[in-house]
């Protein structure tokens, strides 16, 4: 398998579901390889036939995910070792609802975010501070968050933060390990920590704005999109029972 | 001298706990705003944001069920008439971030 981007999938669903996503993903062109972070039940982990990392984690399941401050932390770590053996520059991180339309869905996103120059391409991306934003307000209400961002931020700004879209970012390898590697001393939601930690360390946070259309962070219907926006995107989320 | 400030601020701040437990009760509030609320424009293009209601309340606007998805910025209403004894406080979208990367320049 050759290409420039491995591919990360979280999932809960049962194996079979896994089995069908991972060969969806694994033949995309420029694919490198597909690594699996695993958050159901042990029972289905044991028969999962792919490189996959099982995440104990209670923050990864959560139900109020915002208000409970779910958070991949724990998940990065465990699956990032496993990308040493995948030569890659980029990592596509997914979660199970996303669905990759074409062949070269992933190197469209790829071919994007080079575009941008983007160093983190994530969907829905916005500046939060000085907003009304509930997750920007509840992060810097948080004891010591700013104290901690300064402890290691190479911006003029310590108060900026970023957000975007949990269940669709691409990112260089590089800068996700330099986001995992600072930790979260500070409990935060991840659609704020993982864009704001990148932007601190130095790198290039973007929007995937032609996508912020059809991937979205609740249920539409899909049958909405004509045929032509259709044909101009390369994924869809959310769209729970695809892998059924 | 602080005690009145206090009263006023523990008083808000039961407010918003009462808010807090209205959370139940935000799909409610919602379909009260998308009624009868007041429309948000954003300043700079005049596109609707949503609607919502506002409140003011000890020296704080409170949004209240706004139907909007865009991160709401406050920004000032500028005029060109000069009024010292008006200032106008209206909303616009948050903005796409284009910061420029510094791991590079910092390795050279």
């Amino acid at each position: 398998m050759s290409g420039r981007c491995g591919v990360l999938l979280i999932s809960h669903q049962p194996a079979s579901c896994v089995g069908k996503m991972v060969e969806a993903w694994r033949t995309l062109e420029d694919c490198a390889g597909v690594v699996v972070a695993y958050g159901g039940s042990r029972e289905e982990f044991a028969k999962l036939n792919v490189p996959a990392v099982y995440v104990e984690d209670e923050r990864l399941r959560t139900r109020d995910h915002q208000r409970e401050l779910q958070s991949y932390s724990v998940l990065l770590q465990s699956a990032l070792p496993l990308f040493d053996k995948i030569d890659c520059e980029w990592v596509a991180l997914a979660e199970y609802d996303l669905v990759p339309l074409r062949e070269n869905s992933l190197r469209c996103w790829v071919e994007e975010a080079e575009a941008q120059d983007a160093d983190l391409l994530g969907v829905g991306t916005r500046r939060l501070d000085g907003t009304l934003h509930p997750h920007a307000t509840a992060t810097l209400a948080q004891d010591g968050w700013l104290e901690w961002v300064k402890s290691f931020s190479r911006r003029e700004e310590a108060g900026v933060l970023l957000s975007c879209l949990g269940c669709a970012q691409l990112w260089r390898l590089e800068a996700l390990r330099g986001v995992v590697a600072q930790g979260e001393p500070i409990a935060a939601y991840l659609e704020i920590l993982l864009p704001t930690v990148a932007h601190h360390l130095g790198y290039r946070v973007r929007n995937f704005a032609s996508h912020e259309r059809v991937i979205l962070h609740y249920e539409w219907v899909h049958e909405e999109l004509d045929e032509c926006e259709r044909r101009a995107v390369s994924f869809l989320h959310p769209w729970k029972t695809f892998w059924n | 001298m602080g005690e009145v400030g206090d009263t006023r601020r523990n008083f808000s701040e039961q407010v918003v706990c009462c808010m807090r437990d209205l959370r139940g009760y935000g799909d409610v509030l919602r379909w009260l705003a998308r009624c009868v609320g007041t429309t948000l424009h954003d300043e700079s293009t005049g596109e609707v944001l949503g609607r919502a209601f506002l409140w003011k309340w000890a020296g704080r606007i409170y949004v209240i069920g706004y139907t909007g998805t865009a991160a709401l910025k406050l920004v000032p209403v500028c005029r060109k008439d000069v009024r010292y004894w008006v200032f106008g406080i209206g909303f616009a979208r948050a903005d796409e971030p284009d910061f420029s990367r510094v791991v590079e320049e910092e390795k050279s």
